[in-house]
């Protein structure tokens, strides 16, 4: 391992978010219609916090960008440096804390601003450090949980950021960092490996850096689509884009108090369940639609499970929800009665925002019938296809690990049998088998500990039930959001002690990164050399 | 397998010999010559003279032509020699010279036999650029014979690929889908079935005139044998139960037809298979549907997850089925067949085996018909091999622009033959509906322009160049076959 190595790599990175902050900082300060060229205090601490990381980002990369290059041949005579080739320890060291100081840097300007800012009373949340880094890792891992009450009274500039931040997190900021970069060679095979949600691609591919800007093209394309689509319907712009943003990576971060309650119109509402349904596709599947190659998309068997999912779930919920008396209630508090179309409309968006992992609200699902719940709940565990800015364990995944069960039931029965498993006509061998599994272990072991631990944590408030416990454990892991019950679709993070925000922090980054780069931090053999 | 030869072989090969035949390098054949295939003596050049190269030979020698054998081998080519009367060249064959010895120029066909696919493709275009008539090229894996994207026959001038092992399954294959059946042929790879069935006493169709018989369009029935004497009905004409029907019919129309003769109802079936080679491979494609649920025993593990990768709509086991335990296990006493496809030992063993222990229908592979009678011993009438399977292909193969008899489906009343309408046929012309019934004849099946294969219906107008399958009586088939002026003894 190389610590100059890491250090000079996230010296890079602060340099990249610094300058991002520093331009909406910028923005917002040339918009006309804001307060002209007056610095107010949101754009103060966005420049502030710009300009300090891109200080230290710079100074990070001064010092250590030595390491990257190594002096070779000294015996001979000649001297030739030789690129220091990065080691998978260093990649996991790089991208764990790229992640850890990404959500430092933009937590800074909500810490700064509280500080400044006359408007924010002396209870704003954003006079506490943790308060400020959880929104920020809330937003970077595109979990959507946050810790306002009010966020309307937040300044728009810094809405904007923590959009922002949703959507820079959703496709990875290291898949960015691969995409704009020069020279990161073979390095970049095993950052980009470790942030891309899901199995490894399969077959025949382009270098990883063409895949990063096909993919970030891809991206920002759609960002443009739904910005565009939700004017038409009748969005600001200012809310079209921080609601494409948060949509685009599956985040759910909303610039209203009520989640996206009720949209401008149904025509809104249909855009964003399509553009969540997209994000949560394979991009690879995106891609191919974009081609024209019909039939290699839809053959895809993921995508058909994974569209198969959101259909029957909303199928399911709609069930559950038209025979109810109870009104259906609005996530700004409007009751309306549970009539067939209302019924289909709040299942179709709940369920697809759940799924995807995105965690908009319209409706406060905390009051639907049981089943409804359950039914959400396991579409969380289910989560989004791989390749895409979801979360979640990933459907494909899902769907390896039940054919593996059914497969192991027929094996008791007729040891001899050898009936090889197939996804979208490739052999899953027995490595990706065992991959899956542990994977699929991990993940609920992890959410298991993580149930008792926010209990055991939550121990002295009154208002932590089990099924807050399971559901935020289950929410923060699968990057949703909101859960059920003291974490409902109404309610937020805000009241959780702070170490029990420490915690949530981490299962969010767990969760992300898909736990094993996390883990294996922990294993002391990590840290020895050689 | 017969077939009509040359509508399998596709439009490409179809046009490749037209230019050839235009370019006048088509050796002893030429499209309008009425050249008597089964009278004229044909230079072949067998390259290969492994399992299916000898039997070749053999088949070929029997019939009269002239036979020279290549192969590296000096020993099997010794010992060949010895047996049969053939000529021999010593070598390889995908070598110029050593086919230039063999007087590939003025050879009839070049067909190569070799075990390995890519060397026949080779000797075949080395072959017809040297100026062979026609080539055939022996090939096992499915890629040669299935790429839609590349006629592989085209790429390497071949004018007709051929697997014996894909052949086996297919023979295979149809006399497992038809149980009932008491013969069954295919024309124009596959897609046309004729079929011998026994009538059922409460069959649909007893008793009944035909005319009055709702059959689908596109099927046909030929002959009517009763009491042992095959005939060519007529329409007042009624089956009865026992008799034995031989129904024509395009492969979609086919349930509909044999629906009225026989009321056997054909649920799913289960078919086990013992050993995975390339033809177990292929039997499993051309069963795959939902009447079979097919279990494929292999015992070499790599071979068997090769094998499961591959089917994935077969239960591939990796055991040994002739095993008491393995029997028992899987309850192979209640299969509908019991097909394998290992070493003639093993499978006279597996099969004996399953056949003792209740399974109706085995059906073995034997290589070896020396051992055909011990197997009639012990219970077992009909076995498959690829080499018949391969000859018959080549046969074909050779006779794909002549007259051709058909046999095995009537005794000495009916002849069945395959034939190519000449110039100076004197139906031409004519539409079947206007066709007097003197001599008897009856068109079972004939190609369009395009070449694809059909059961005509009385509108249908004989023409120069159309391959027929006509159906007529003994005594008349000499006289039928020179109103269509076709090749054959007359």
């Amino acid at each position: 391992m190389n610590l100059r190595f890491v250090v000079a790599q996230w010296g890079k990175l602060g340099l990249l978010l610094g300058s991002l902050l520093a331009a909406v900082g910028l923005l917002f300060l040339v918009i006309p219609g804001e307060q002209g060229l007056i610095l107010d205090a949101a754009e103060l601490s966005l420049l502030g916090s710009g300009g300090g990381a891109m200080t230290v980002g710079l100074a990070a990369w001064l010092i250590c960008r030595s390491a990257a290059a190594r002096t070779i041949g000294s015996t001979t005579g000649t001297t030739q440096t030789r690129r220091y080739r990065m080691s998978r320890r260093d990649a996991a060291l790089v991208t764990t804390g790229a992640w850890i100081i990404g959500a430092a840097i933009a937590a800074c300007p909500f810490l700064v601003w509280a500080a400044l800012a006359a408007d924010a009373g002396a209870d704003h949340p954003f006079h506490s450090v943790i308060n400020c880094y959880f929104e920020a890792m809330s937003g970077l891992t595109t979990t959507g949980a946050t810790v306002l009450t009010d966020i309307e009274a937040l300044p728009r500039s810094l809405l904007l950021w923590r959009s922002l931040i949703q959507w820079l997190g959703g496709l990875g900021i290291l898949v960015l960092f691969v995409a704009i970069l020069p020279g990161l060679g073979t390095a970049a095979k095993k950052l980009f490996r470790i942030e891309s949600p899901g199995p490894d691609p399969e077959g025949v591919r382009p270098t990883i850096r063409q895949t990063a800007r096909r993919l970030w093209t891809l991206y920002a394309g759609l960002t443009v689509a739904q910005i565009v689509l939700l004017l038409v319907t009748g969005m600001s712009l200012f809310d079209a884009a921080n609601h494409t943003f948060t949509t685009l990576a599956t985040g759910g971060f909303s610039t209203r108090n009520a989640s996206i309650a009720r949209p401008e119109s149904l025509a809104a509402e249909i855009v964003l369940i399509v553009f969540m349904v997209l994000a949560g596709s394979n991009f690879t599947v995106l891609l191919a639609l974009l081609k024209g190659r019909w039939k290699a998309a839809l053959g895809n068997t993921e995508f058909r499970i994974y569209l198969f999912c959101l259909l029957g779930g909303t199928l399911f919920i709609t069930a559950a929800l038209i025979g109810q008396e109870a009104p259906l209630v609005l996530s700004n508090g409007t009751e309306l009665p549970a009539s067939t179309g209302e019924s289909i409309r709040a299942a179709a968006f709940t369920v697809v925002s759940q799924q995807t992992t995105t965690g908009y609200a319209t409706f406060d699902f905390d009051l639907w019938p049981f089943a409804a719940k359950a039914m959400i709940i396991a579409l969380m565990f289910v989560g989004g296809s791989a390749g895409s800015t979801a979360g979640g364990l990933k459907v494909v995944r899902v769907w390896i690990a039940l054919k593996v069960l059914w497969g192991e039931l027929e094996r008791f029965c007729r040891p001899d049998v050898i009936r090889p498993l197939k996804v979208s006509g490739h052999v899953i061998d027995h490595e990706q088998k065992l991959n899956v599994i542990t994977y699929v272990l991990g993940t609920v072991v992890l959410f298991a500990v993580g149930a008792v631990v926010i209990m055991a944590l939550e121990s002295d408030t009154s208002h932590c039930s089990f099924t807050t416990a399971a559901t935020t454990s289950l929410a923060t892991i699968s990057t949703v959001g909101p859960g059920l019950d003291g974490v409902g679709a109404i309610r937020n993070y805000g009241w959780f002690t702070d170490t029990t925000k420490i915690f949530l922090c981490f299962l969010m980054l767990v969760g992300r990164l898909e736990v094993f780069v996390i883990l294996v931090l922990f294993q002391p053999r990590f840290w020895r050399s050689g | 397998m017969f077939d009509f030869s040359i509508w399998e072989a596709g439009p490409a090969v179809k046009a490749l010999l037209t230019n050839m035949t235009n370019l006048g390098i088509t050796g002893g054949y030429t499209a309008d010559s009425p050249l008597n295939g089964a009278l004229t003596e044909m230079d072949i050049i067998l390259c290969g003279g492994g399992d299916i190269g000898s039997a070749a030979a053999e088949m070929l020698t029997a019939a009269g032509e002239s036979v020279t054998l290549i192969d590296p081998n000096e020993q099997r080519i010794r010992h060949l020699k010895d047996r049969l009367d053939i000529g021999t060249v010593e070598g390889s064959a995908s070598s110029a010279s050593v086919l230039q010895a063999a007087n590939v120029a003025t050879a009839d066909a070049v067909i190569a036999t070799t075990d390995v696919d890519e060397v026949n493709l080779v000797i075949c275009d080395v072959a017809a650029s040297l100026g062979a008539a026609r080539t055939m090229a022996r090939v096992d894996h499915s890629m040669f014979l299935q790429d839609e994207q590349l006629d592989y026959a085209a790429v390497f001038s071949v004018d007709r690929l051929f697997s014996p092992d894909r052949a086996m399954a297919a023979a295979m294959a149809s006399r497992l889908r038809n149980p009932a059946a008491l013969a069954i042929e295919h024309f124009a790879g596959n897609e046309i079935e004729l079929q011998q069935l026994q009538v059922d006493p409460q069959a649909q169709a007893v008793g009944q005139p035909l005319r009055s018989l709702a059959m689908p369009r596109g099927a046909r029935l030929a002959a009517i044998t009763s009491a042992g004497t095959a005939s060519m009905p007529t329409a007042d004409a009624a089956v009865q139960g026992g008799d034995v029907v031989t129904l024509v019919a395009e492969r979609a129309v086919f349930p509909a037809m044999r629906q009225l003769f026989n009321c056997g109802t054909y649920g799913r079936r289960t078919v086990a298979i013992s050993g995975g080679p390339p033809a177990a491979v292929w039997l499993c494609r051309f069963l795959r549907d939902r009447a079979f649920d097919i279990r494929l025993f292999e015992v070499n593990r790599a071979r068997a997850e090769e094998l499961g990768e591959l089917l994935d709509w077969v239960t591939v086991l990796n055991s040994d089925p002739a095993q008491p335990e393995v029997f028992e296990e899987e309850q192979l006493h209640r299969v509908d067949a019991f097909v394998s496809m290992r070493s003639d030992e093993q499978n006279m063993l597996a099969c004996t085996y399953a056949s003792r222990n209740g399974v109706s229908n085995v059906m073995p592979v034997m290589r070896h018909t020396e051992f055909q009678s011990l197997l009639q011993d012990l219970g077992i009438e009909q076995t498959w091999n690829p080499h018949d399977a391969a000859a018959d292909a080549i046969g074909h193969f050779l006779h794909c622009n002549e007259f051709e008899r058909i046999d095995g489906f009537f005794d000495d009343t009916l002849e069945l033959m395959r034939l190519r309408v000449g110039a100076r046929a004197e139906l031409n012309d004519l539409t079947l509906a206007n066709l007097q019934v003197d001599p008897p004849m009856l068109v079972l099946a004939c190609d369009d322009d395009e070449g694809t294969p059909f059961v005509p219906g009385g509108d249908f107008v004989i023409t120069t160049g159309r391959h027929m399958i006509v159906l007529s009586t003994t005594e008349a088939a000499g006289q039928v076959r020179k109103m269509l002026d076709a090749g054959g003894p007359r």
